[in-house]
């Protein structure tokens, strides 16, 4: 069984938030809801001043604190790694969301519109020809889901994620930079494994002790 | 687009802001009731009991529903106590509830038939259990959480565990001298109380030492409480109002004979203290910086 995971080449992100946009076109989301960010900041000082981008989505770790502390069942990892929220079982008592160090976890208090008194093309798209977890309702937490439906989907027309585009998330197939890579974490051959091999692919909090399947590369 | 540096500390929003104010009413009225419950009982104070029957039934059952996303899927929260300290918490406000309810039945007008009293040795015991799980949970399910510093440390547990029952033990006086009590010696509660209020003092104390040596996450909550955005509320609400109001009334108490309403407004000023520990505790709760 192969652990999906994501990799971010930080030399190559340029803070463009095509990943952004996609992820929100790809997943339906709502105004107001965000599952993938590139946060943009600043360190050092005048006039050493350095510009950073840090994409982040969901870390879908392997050993992640909001499935322990969900009161209901509803996170779910999933055997190949993947961490998803079932809506029809989430209460919103936003545990997870306290247990993420990653922030990763969005809450719908309600479902705002893009326009208000308009709904667009995209937002009147029927539900039921959604992936389940595309139906966005309020009062329920969400997050990245690895765009599982499109992995999928992939899998079962024998596409492999990561290489071909139509079973790999929409983030990493959109970015102009290619600075995202996604793939089999366990495959020591695959793009994702080499790249950390080779050039000491990091995660985020590591000390935290939840194994996440997101690495970056300096 | 949030405007958040991943350099930079994150304080947790969704357990104290907007519709989190009713969780943090939530954890102060369960924490309330279940100590109200474990005073009342050891005093053998029916009104006592009946006042923290309700006060967790409605109060910590109806603040917590309003809380939730989706209220009327709330029964899902009990389907897993094995790993979630929330599903165990939920747990222990049903059993308190059932069986402080069955131990009131018998003196409910009408109900006296039934084959067990009070302080039937297994309904009781479980009303116990319910009670103290229930003022301990919430201390729990703060404290394992580890991407928020100053929430995991194994002094939170103690820390609400002292609240509810220094809280209860506050209320009980109260109740007492309301009511003109006359049966119970009410010397007995302040003693206790004063103990209580040394505990907290002691807790607190070392809640923030260490908090502040442990880790710089940590140590920023601690900065927000002595100096921050939140110290208005810890200093004013839980320091002053929660614990050095209260210990100088009953300080006097021993040595003069003051009157109900300056005991009264003691109470008050603890109760509001209760109130503040748990809302700056969830307020100050900040996140490790992502880089």
């Amino acid at each position: 069984m192969p652990r999906w995971g994501m990799v971010f080449d930080l030399k190559k992100c340029c803070g463009c938030q095509t990943c952004f946009i996609s992820c929100k076109i790809e997943n339906f989301l709502p105004a107001g809801m965000y599952w993938n960010h590139v946060y943009d900041y600043e360190t050092g000082e005048y006039p050493h001043v350095k510009r950073n981008f840090l994409p982040t989505v969901c870390m879908h770790c392997d050993e992640p604190g909001c499935l322990e502390v969900c009161p209901t069942g509803a996170t779910i990892k999933r055997e190949d790694g993947i961490v998803y929220v079932d809506y029809d079982k989430c209460i919103g008592c936003r545990y997870c969301m306290m247990a993420c160090p990653y922030k990763a976890r969005y809450f719908n208090d309600k479902i705002k519109n893009y326009y208000p008194g308009n709904i667009t093309v995209y937002e009147a798209f029927p539900k039921e020809l959604r992936a389940e977890f595309q139906r966005h309702e309020p009062g329920i937490v969400s997050k990245c889901t690895f765009c599982m439906h499109r992995v999928d989907r992939g899998l079962s027309l024998n596409l492999i994620p990561g290489i071909d585009p139509e079973a790999t998330p929409a983030c990493v197939v959109n970015c102009p930079a290619q600075a995202r890579y996604f793939g089999d974490l366990d495959d020591p051959e695959s793009e994702v494994a080499q790249l950390i091999s080779k050039r000491s692919g990091y995660q985020l909090q590591k000390h935290l002790g939840a194994d996440p399947s997101v690495y970056y590369l300096k | 687009m949030k405007s958040y540096n991943p350099t930079e500390f994150a304080f947790q929003t969704e357990w104290v802001e907007k519709r989190g104010l009713w969780l943090v009413m939530a954890f102060f009225l369960g924490g309330l009731g279940g100590g109200l419950y474990l005073v009342s009982l050891y005093l053998n104070y029916l009104p006592g009991i009946v006042t923290a029957f309700f006060i967790v039934a409605v109060g910590k059952g109806g603040t917590h529903l309003l809380y939730l996303g989706k209220p009327l899927r709330f029964w899902r929260a009990f389907l897993k106590p094995q790993t979630s300290w929330i599903s165990r918490g939920i747990i222990s406000v049903a059993g308190f509830v059932l069986f402080v309810g069955l131990q009131l039945l018998p003196e409910v007008p009408g109900f006296s038939f039934l084959p067990w009293t009070m302080h039937s040795g297994l309904i009781q015991g479980l009303a116990i259990a319910s009670a103290v799980l229930l003022i301990a949970y919430t201390g729990f399910a703060l404290g394992v959480v580890n991407s928020i510093p100053f929430w995991n440390t194994a002094l939170m547990p103690l820390l609400f565990i002292i609240y509810s029952l220094l809280g209860g033990t506050g209320l009980t006086l109260g109740l007492l001298l309301g009511t003109g009590n006359t049966v119970i010696n009410i010397e007995v509660v302040e003693a206790v109380a004063r103990w209580f209020l040394l505990t907290a003092i002691v807790i607190v104390g070392a809640y923030l030492w260490i908090s502040y040596h442990v880790n710089p996450v940590a140590k920023y909550s601690v900065f927000q409480l002595i100096k921050g955005r939140v110290s208005p509320y810890f200093i004013g609400g839980v320091l002053v109002l929660g614990l050095a109001v209260p210990v100088t009334v009953t300080a006097l108490e021993l040595v003069y004979n003051l009157p109900y309403t300056v005991m009264l407004s003691g109470v008050a000023c603890e109760l509001i203290g209760g109130f503040s520990l748990r809302y700056t505790i969830l307020k100050a709760g900040a996140y490790t910086p992502l880089v």
